[in-house]
């Protein structure tokens, strides 16, 4: 439970209800075969596909230099694409022109016009699609008031706060109610109080309105607070493009696992599989353990004998010799977090000496200096099958960093 | 300065230390020799300017005898000044509209369509002819556009035309282009200057709101290119107006103000009237660029 302070929600709660919820809606974005070489031969998107389904609040993380924006830039449609399709409700949006594509999109720096009063800023688009007076009117006025803009109409974005331009400019996108709202990174620059404010605030406008969001960011913190979906990118390609809970749970590769969340990561060989197939042992230079194989997508048996990692989140490593798999580390840092217990760092050393640190939560003292055992059971050890769909990804030196 | 501003001061100000003093100074010392400069040879000029509006002018010479005869026969109630004044101004607000619709679109594309060494390679062809003085460039038209002239030549060789075009020079068009090429490059810098400051995401902004290249244009980039083409048209208004070589030796000899003050000095040494005229032409530019400045405000550009 410690981990909810991190990531905002428990993944795994809803994990039943979700997955059982309508298994095949309507996708209100698809993106096909997506590439983008730009003139310098930069190849900054390649043939990424992926999803969204209508009314959801989709995540699209990564690196910076993943291909993040080139994504987001290729939906809303200001550079060309090298390759492939964008569908906005089934229909083929690749050649049509930005101002002619239901999307909106909320920009960083908010982009609002400086020549304009916050209500002229709002009823641009409206105007543009040639809505009737009245009609602008009383929409306008509905998304001011459901965006607590009252009183603020008349001024000039330089007399508005961060928190305040970002609202408009959120106003401004959402009042021509478009089919899907891009999100550029609009929390980025705020300060931490703020930045939660406008997160709640998000989730009530897309909850109340019933828009598709495509939110991009590098913060993956915030993406498991705010995603239904999240698309995890790197470097030009999709890592995994899945309901939180399966991206959280169930990482695709190596490199998601380690991306979304905190991960403890153990290198070694699958030595064994249980009988029913639901266990595997792998040794590792640490000794050998035990784990689950849910989340191996070929067969565990056809697996024996290959390297295969496995990660434990923090969260489910408990400090005592309870659990199945134990492991005897030294404590080298203790850090506090009032509110949201302690962070634990551990290094567990093998035979051949060679070192790997680990992190726990735990609610506990723990004597900074010591030495404790640490166990977890085997159905929190992940499977990592695949260290990244990119090639020539290694696994020591691109995932883990070390 | 220190002892002065404890002596000045009074209360709590009186023990905090002289920033505030010491600053003034400096902007003062640094703005002094320009204040000076314009005090001695602008505002200096101008005082003995008005002076002599107010002498007296008989026979081909002037008389230190104060009186308004100057400005009542030579401005107010001269039927030729007030037609010069008309024509004068007429001119200028034309010359202004057409450099606008030729500079506009100059600013536009260095701005928007040429890259870092593409668009200093235009500014450079744009401020090229300045390397010549301008009565060598008003006096270049002349080969060109000229009875004998190469445009003439070329239609005429060409057997598009049968007889040489009279209207390219001496007329209204050769006065146009003498204008044009003059002041261009005024208009054309600061509307470039003033679109520089345009975010392309605001443009971007504009799109994701629906509104097509040209509402975008309408919306977006003519509001906030305002400073850059009221900077512009202010040139051009002042320097058209003032301009003495293009009405002299591009138009049929119709006279503006700036020649008719010419003239009435050198043909008749009347100071007087000359000076009347002058400062009536100054009140008149001043009227103007204050007037433009009251509807647009061009700090905006300083953003």
């Amino acid at each position: 439970m410690a981990n909810i302070e991190q990531t905002g929600a428990n993944p795994e709660a809803e994990d039943v209800q979700r997955a059982t919820t309508e298994p095949d809606r309507e996708l209100t974005l698809e993106v096909d075969g997506l590439t983008k070489i730009y003139p310098d031969g930069t190849l900054a998107v390649d043939e990424i596909d992926f999803g969204i389904e209508a009314g959801d609040f989709c995540v699209l993380i990564g690196p910076s230099g993943c291909g993040k924006s080139t994504t987001l830039h290729s939906i809303i449609g200001n550079i060309p694409v090298t390759e492939g399709q964008v569908l906005l409700e089934g229909e083929d949006i690749t050649e049509t022109p930005t101002y002619d594509r239901d999307i909106g999109l909320v920009f960083q720096d908010f982009q609002l016009f400086p020549h304009m009063t916050v209500r002229e800023n709002i009823t641009y688009g409206l105007e543009r699609i040639d809505c009737p007076p009245d009609e602008i009117e009383r929409r306008v006025d509905d998304a001011i008031d459901l965006m607590h803009l009252e009183g603020l109409e008349e001024r000039t974005p330089e007399e508005l706060s961060a928190g305040q331009q970002q609202r408009v400019a959120l106003t401004r996108s959402i009042v021509l109610e478009p089919q899907l709202l891009l999100l550029d990174e609009p929390l980025g620059d705020m300060d931490y109080k703020l930045q939660k404010r406008m997160e709640r605030e998000l989730l009530r406008i897309h909850r109340e309105l019933d828009t598709t969001f495509v939110y991009v960011t590098h913060d993956q913190t915030q993406a498991m607070r705010l995603a239904d979906q999240i698309v995890v990118m790197n470097d030009g390609k999709v890592e995994q493009s899945d309901s939180v809970e399966n991206v959280y749970n169930s990482p695709a590769t190596a490199f998601v696992s380690t991306f979304v969340g905190d991960s403890n990561v153990f290198r070694g060989e699958l030595a064994d599989v249980s009988e029913n197939g639901e266990h595997a042992l792998i040794e590792t230079p640490l000794g050998s353990f035990h784990t689950s194989t849910e989340n191996l997508r070929s067969p565990p048996s056809s697996l024996v004998g290959e390297r295969i990692p496995f990660s434990v989140r923090p969260q489910h490593i408990a400090l005592g010799p309870e659990l199945e798999n134990e492991l005897e580390c030294r404590v080298d840092d203790v850090i506090h977090q009032p509110g949201s217990g302690t962070k634990v760092i551990l290094t567990a050393t093998a035979e051949d000496g060679t070192e790997t640190e680990l992190q726990l939560k735990s609610f506990d003292r723990i004597d900074p200096a010591g030495t404790v055992t640490v166990s977890w059971s085997a159905d929190h050890g992940t499977l990592l099958e695949e260290t990244s769909v990119v090639d020539g990804i290694d696994l020591e030196t691109d995932v883990l960093g070390e | 300065m220190s002892s002065k501003t404890a002596d000045d001061g009074s209360g709590v100000s009186r023990y905090l230390p002289g920033d505030r003093s010491v600053s003034i100074t400096e902007v003062t010392a640094l703005t002094m020799p320009t204040v000076g400069w314009f005090l001695l040879f602008l505002m200096v000029p101008l005082l003995v300017v008005l002076y002599y509006s107010f002498l007296t002018y008989q026979s081909f010479s002037v008389v230190n005898e104060i009186s308004t005869f100057a400005w009542v026969n030579g401005v107010f109630t001269s039927s030729v000044v007030h037609s010069a004044f008309v024509r004068t101004l007429g001119v200028a607000i034309v010359v202004t509209a057409i450099t606008l619709l030729f500079g506009y679109p100059i600013g536009y594309y260095l701005r928007f369509h040429t890259g870092q060494i593409g668009g200093t390679i235009l500014l450079l062809f744009l401020v090229i002819p300045f390397w010549t003085a301008e009565l060598i460039r008003t006096f270049g038209w002349l080969p060109i556009l000229g009875q004998n002239g190469a445009v003439n030549g070329v239609l005429m060789g060409l057997g598009i035309t049968s007889g040489p075009l009279e209207w390219l020079l001496y007329s209204r068009f050769s006065q146009a282009v003498g204008y044009l090429q003059n002041y261009v490059v005024f208009m054309a810098a600061p509307i470039y200057i003033s679109l520089s400051q345009i975010d392309d995401d605001l443009l971007d902004a504009s799109e994701t709101l629906r509104g097509d290249p040209i509402d975008t244009f309408r919306n977006v980039t003519w509001p906030l290119s305002k400073p850059g083409v009221a900077i512009g048209c202010m040139f051009t208004f002042v320097l058209t107006i003032g301009n003495f070589t293009v009405p002299t030796f591009l138009s049929g000899g119709s006279s503006t103000v700036s020649s008719l003050i010419y003239n009435r000095y050198s043909q008749g040494l009347n100071y007087p009237s000359a000076a009347a005229l002058s400062i009536t032409l100054l009140v008149v530019i001043f009227l103007f660029v204050f007037v433009l400045f009251r509807y647009v405000d061009i700090t905006e550009i300083a953003n």
